[in-house]
């Protein structure tokens, strides 16, 4: 099933047409049910992506499906089922508990109410005694980004989104949101789509993984991404330095290659302990492995690869990773075929 | 949306019954009278002590507001008030030939004199009017003019062209207060110098000293100095709405003999401030 | 100096000694002030809200005029309302002049645009993810609104407050339309103005803590309320 599907988005804060979209996606969708991640620089748009999917923002063009209908902000069904916490939460100027119980409220979806408030307060770990009847004010910034996602959580939305959620706030409380949005996927079903600088965090619980650059979604899944500045080469080809004699070399580049970015899938890197053992049409280049992550979702291990200050990602299965007897630390090379590189 | 609703018809339940509550205090009355006067008359607290009388007599309830005589005329003019009680002869005949008023009826008079410090710098002490503006002027001491457009500014303007003298309204030692009387009178004691008033007034503003006051009489009796209040009723070929029968009757009940005494027994420090003078 | 004193000495005779005359003042003085600003609070706030919350054509402009208009100065506002009161004006039938009625009219000029630029200023300056937070928590256009309301509610209190004080210790208005008449349309303000005219600072004085007093207490009960 998929949750959300965008067709042709295209926003504009501002209304100037020569100057490029802050958001621009033609089609992009969301399994119902999945833990989604958005990574990429700040600027790069996830925080619009994040409140268009919120429907707190109307898309200067194009149209949002969700559950497979147009959906458009103000409709009953996306009140009451999606819910964002936004970068910068906000807290009404009135105590916990009723910050907490605002959404039931707006829902005159009172039965039970004090319970619910305190479970939620308990799922993001503040005691409800001691801090349901604080004011807004007498917070501290951990606390009040958890008494935010609280808020969130005791709606038990279909959707929640998070936007940086655990950025700005001590370890302890980002601890405790990472479970509490876990729980609520687990428990209710609710599917997310965070936004993170916390790559090893979206590695760990999500799903799918997204780069947002630039206003674009830069394809789905662990991509390498390469930025210019390029150089052209012989026989349509471009290139980048990385480091002292390794040079990633890319075919089939764009006309226009200042601002191009390349991408390559972790599908299309093949590794070796050796150079002697690369076939033939293979560009190749010589890195350190760095470091090992399983993907929870597949199952598969993900090694990541530095050539100079660039890190590759390439995947394998437990059993090949076993009998190569790659660890971190290694020297390593990644080959390649330059017409697998995709450009945006 | 229906809560907004019900928050703006919360408002206005309040300021319905607000209307309600001070709507009693608004609506107007039967029989009352609304007269513009002088400061003088209400300052001295002359009105205050006529009024209950003349409401006794005749069960009209009299209401005044107190300004210069320019602006009570003005008033009248503007059909604003019924009836006047002002003391400027000269504007209040011009007033009533161009048919705005009728009736004018003269009922009381005080005279004006020239008060100046005890020390009296231009040695102004018994001179005659036109003598003591000249060395007023001649020393340079300072004048102090009420500058209102009201009936003792504009006798003190007299005053200056009778005595064949320029007005002075440009030169560094006169001051145009723009203030009521006793206002006036103390920006003069302030700065000692000299200004004209009405005796009524300055008796008060002795009595308020508790009768030693920094300023004293200096220039008096001269004739030119007569103060004259004169009744005014608001025309109503001019005002339809004026009342004129109320207006008529405390025209009358002034002129009459039991009013006359009680302003002849109107008295500060032994001193009548007004004099009856009803023909 | 002695007559600061004496008018201490003073305002707790007049309150104290149940004068009449002061009583009478202090009524008039309320009575036009809470006219004027039950007006100006019911047609100012949603208005204000309005301007500060909604985004149309000539939104600016309409703020400018507004700003613009704090500042009419009372003793124009006092003549603008006695040219349509007046006998001879164009509401003369109506009877206002000389009404407190008449003073509350023009107290409600003077306190609208205060009541209005202050609303929109306080809703403007609401922190920009307050919608967001509201619009992700489920709120639909007449719950947003509220919602912000709600949130700028100090802001708009304080300037319902700075209103109440241009219009308590407002002077001109309520001597040009109300002509200071005894028992009727003096209020406290007029009366000091008279008492000053009449060279009895000591009574100007005592009246003049009067006002501070109500003052007081007005901003006294706003605190308790915004306690609560």
């Amino acid at each position: 099933m998929t949750l959300y599907r965008l067709d042709h988005i295209v926003h504009r804060y501002d209304k100037r047409p020569a100057l490029s979209p802050a958001l621009s996606i033609d089609r992009w969708s969301v399994a119902e049910g999945a833990i989604t991640g958005l990574c990429g620089p700040n600027g790069s748009g996830k925080s619009t992506l994040l409140k268009l999917l919120g429907f707190i923002e109307r898309p200067s063009q194009g149209e949002i499906y969700l559950q497979g209908r147009k959906a458009d902000m103000g409709m009953r069904r996306v009140r009451d089922h999606v819910t964002l916490l936004p970068q910068e939460s906000y807290l009404l100027k009135r105590n916990v508990y009723k910050n907490v119980a605002y959404g039931l409220r707006l829902r005159k979806d009172r039965s039970d109410e004090a319970r619910r408030v305190h479970q939620a307060l308990d799922l993001v770990g503040l005691a409800p005694d001691r801090f349901a009847p604080r004011p807004w004010y007498a917070l501290s910034g951990g606390e009040a980004r958890r008494v935010a996602l609280a808020a969130r959580l005791v709606l038990k939305p279909k959707v929640l989104l998070l936007d940086e959620p655990t950025t700005s706030v001590d370890a302890a409380s980002a601890q405790q949101m990472k479970a509490a949005a876990l729980h609520a996927h687990r428990q209710w079903g609710s599917s997310l789509i965070i936004s993170s600088h916390d790559v090893q965090w979206l590695q760990d619980v999500c799903h799918d993984i997204v780069y947002v650059f630039n206003g674009r979604i830069l394809g789905q899944g662990q991509r390498t991404l390469l930025f210019g500045p390029w150089q052209r080469m012989e026989g349509n080809r471009v290139g980048r330095r990385l480091a002292e004699d390794q040079i990633f070399v890319a075919g089939n580049p764009p006309v226009e290659i200042d601002n191009a970015v390349a991408a390559i899938d972790p599908a299309h890197l093949s590794l070796y302990s050796s150079d002697k053992d690369i076939p033939g049409g293979n560009m190749a280049l010589k890195g350190l492995l760095t470091r090992l992550a399983l993907e929870n979702a597949t199952g598969r291990i993900h090694l990541a690869v530095a050539v100079g200050h660039t890190e590759f990602t390439a995947s394998l299965t437990a059993e090949t990773l076993a009998t190569e007897n790659y660890r971190p630390g290694k020297e390593i090379w990644i080959a390649y075929r330059p017409e697998d590189v995709t450009w945006y | 949306m229906k809560t907004l609703f019900s928050i703006v018809k919360r408002h206005l339940l309040w300021v319905l019954m607000l209307a309600w509550l001070c709507g009693p205090a608004w609506a107007a009355e039967p029989q009352q009278l609304l007269m513009a006067t002088t400061t003088s008359t209400d300052n001295t607290g002359l009105l205050d002590y006529l009024a209950p009388h003349f409401t006794k007599a005749t069960g009209i309830d009299i209401r005044w507001t107190a300004t210069g005589t320019g602006k009570a005329l003005a008033l009248g003019q503007n059909c604003d008030v019924d009836v006047l009680l002002v003391h400027a002869p000269a504007a209040e005949k011009k007033y009533v030939e161009a048919g705005y008023g009728q009736n004018r009826r003269e009922i009381m008079y005080n005279d004006f004199v020239f008060i100046g410090p005890t020390a009296d710098p231009a040695g102004v002490k018994g001179k005659s009017v036109a003598q003591a503006l000249e060395a007023i002027k001649a020393k340079k001491a300072a004048f102090i003019s009420r500058g209102d457009n009201s009936g003792t500014h504009k006798m003190e303007l007299q005053l200056w062209q009778l005595a064949n003298l320029p007005k002075p309204e440009k030169e560094s030692w006169y001051v145009s207060t723009g203030q009521g009387m006793l206002t006036s009178i103390n920006v003069a004691a302030e700065k000692s110098g000299y200004i004209l008033t009405d005796r009524g007034t300055y008796i008060k503003y002795a009595y308020d000293k508790g009768g030693q006051p920094p300023m004293v009489v200096l220039v008096e009796g001269d004739d030119v100095l007569r103060n004259q209040y004169s009744v005014i009723e608001v025309s109503p070929k001019n005002c339809a709405n004026a009342k004129a029968d109320l207006a008529r009757k405390f025209s009358d009940w002034m002129a009459d003999s039991q009013a006359q005494k009680l302003i002849g027994d109107f008295k500060l420090l032994g001193q009548p401030l007004f004099i009856p003078n009803a023909k | 100096m002695d007559f600061i004193l004496e008018g201490l000495r003073q305002a707790f005779l007049l309150l104290f000694s149940g004068n009449a005359e002061t009583y009478s003042a202090v009524a008039a003085t309320l009575a036009v002030s809470s006219y004027a600003m039950a007006v100006s609070l019911a047609v100012g706030i949603p208005s204000g809200f309005a301007l500060g919350h909604l985004r149309f054509a000539g939104r600016r402009q309409v703020r400018l005029v507004v700003d613009t208009l704090m500042s009419l100065p009372t003793v124009f506002i006092g003549l603008i309302v006695y040219a349509f009161v007046s006998r001879q004006g164009p509401l003369g039938h109506m009877g206002l002049l000389f009404t407190l009625e008449g003073i509350a009219i023009g107290l409600t000029i003077l306190a609208l645009p205060v009541v209005i630029s202050l609303s929109a200023s306080a809703v403007e300056s609401t922190d920009a993810n307050l919608r967001t937070t509201l619009l992700s928590l489920g709120a639909g256009k007449p719950q947003l609104m509220l919602g912000t309301l709600w949130e700028t509610r100090h802001a708009i209190l304080a300037g319902a407050l700075a209103a109440y004080g241009r219009v308590m210790t407002e002077v001109g208005i309520a001597m040009i339309v109300g002509g200071n008449i005894k028992w009727h349309t003096r209020t406290i303000t007029t009366a000091i103005a008279l008492e000053t005219n009449k060279g009895q600072f000591a009574m100007g004085i005592a009246l003049g803590l009067v006002l501070l007093l109500i003052a007081f207490v007005v901003n006294g009960s706003v605190s308790f309320l915004r306690k609560r």
